[in-house]
């Protein structure tokens, strides 16, 4: 089993595919372990949430799962595991935003998963006193915020690239944009992050 | 001398430059304009900086009953009603079908052995409740033919959301520079 085990490790994507479309559930599982951790992370970092991770990184490998005849050869695994993931995510979004809408005489709007939330909205001033800033919240907190200010569409492109380690080209595909459209949104993703992020960049 | 129009032209390449997915002569370029223009070199650094930044971010897991968890939601999901579609074309399969497949003693073994299946060790998969559990995803192939118009609308949803981004679109392009001088 071992021996069994280290082969189906080394099996391609494209194989595991295949057998997935045979409801080959080994394959299925073998899918899920190699990618749960990438795709949980992409969530987390979206939605700054580890419960919403959770739950929508379930989702996207139930939609998978029943989506595994419609795969299209044009998309990689990955790319067409942070689509399902992406578009979740949006659904997600939209959901909140509309509860939100419904309770706004009641709470404060939160800042952060706001689709419209624009990045130049409620940032606190971290330039005023970095040192306790420092004090107070470390750094992997303050990433995460000033993530979440950004607007979803710019966080998705820069987290795919520079947390999950995509190519532009790969990003494209997985969004289904132009990679000139990728290229902008990393870069105003990054330059908005570094305003924000400036006392932790010396 | 370097120029503001340089300055924009060259802040406009930063993002790729630090990726080192610049063509070799825009490579060129923008080394020769960073050596001389102390504005742009310190843009670059700060980029560059900021993609470390996420890089260096710890990765999270899943929880450790991930795997338990997507199980029960897949056995659930396979044992829940299907809309008009699904029941009419189960009917077609007959009713002996019908009948195990909705005969309710018959669904805590179902999702125990989907979930056996899915977060056992392979050789599950050749013992005989494996096998019950695979005959019974593929003869659930109406769901997945269900979930396919799904798929196609949440197609549809992420282009209805970049039409509602129109607005923020005008900053699609290589943003303002202005605002990586303006340091
Ligand atoms: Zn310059």
């Amino acid at each position: 089993m071992t021996f069994a085990r280290s082969l189906n490790l080394t099996q391609s994507d494209t194989a595991l595919i295949s057998r997935c479309q045979k409801a080959d559930i080994a394959a299925f599982n073998e899918i899920v372990g190699r990618y749960k951790g990438r795709i949980y992370n992409y969530l987390y970092r979206m939605t700054g949430n580890a419960e919403d991770a959770e739950d929508l990184t379930q989702e996207t490998f139930v939609r998978m799962y029943t989506g595994i005849a419609s795969f299209r050869a044009d998309a990689t695994l990955s790319t067409w595991l942070f689509r399902i993931a992406g578009n979740l995510c949006v659904d997600s979004f939209r959901r909140n935003k509309k509860a939100r809408e419904l309770t706004r005489s009641l709470d404060a709007p939160l800042p952060g998963d706001d689709e419209n939330h624009f990045v130049t909205q409620d940032i606190p001033d971290m330039s005023q006193a970095p040192e306790t800033v420092f004090a107070r919240k470390e750094l992997a907190g303050q990433i995460q915020q000033a993530l979440q200010k950004l607007p979803p569409k710019l966080r998705s492109s820069v987290v795919l690239h520079d947390i999950e380690g995509l190519a532009y080209e790969e990003i494209a595909i997985a969004e289904g944009i132009p990679l000139g459209t990728v290229k902008s949104r990393i870069f105003n993703a990054r330059v908005a992050l570094r305003d924000h992020l400036k006392p932790y960049l010396q | 001398m370097a120029t503001i129009r340089d300055c924009k032209k060259i802040q406009g390449l930063l993002s790729e430059y630090v990726d080192g997915a610049l063509p070799t002569d825009q490579t060129w370029e923008v080394d020769l304009h960073i050596a001389s223009c102390a504005v742009c070199a310190q843009a670059a650094q700060e980029l560059s900086r900021t993609a470390n930044l996420l890089r260096e971010l710890p990765k999270w897991e899943p929880s450790v009953n991930f795997e338990a968890i997507l199980a029960k939601r897949l056995a659930d999901d396979a044992l829940k009603p299907r809309p008009e579609t699904w029941f009419s074309s189960l009917a077609d399969i007959g009713g002996r079908f019908t009948k195990w497949w909705t005969l309710p003693s018959l669904r805590p073994a179902l999702a125990v052995g989907i979930a056996a299946v899915v977060i056992g060790p392979f050789a599950l998969i050749l013992s005989r409740p494996a096998n019950l559990n695979v005959s019974t995803i593929e003869g659930n192939r109406n769901p997945i033919t269900r979930v396919t118009p799904k798929a196609a609308s949440d197609t549809t949803s992420l282009d209805q959301l970049l039409r509602e981004h129109s607005a923020y679109s005008s900053s699609e392009t290589l943003g303002d520079p202005a605002a990586l001088v303006s340091l």
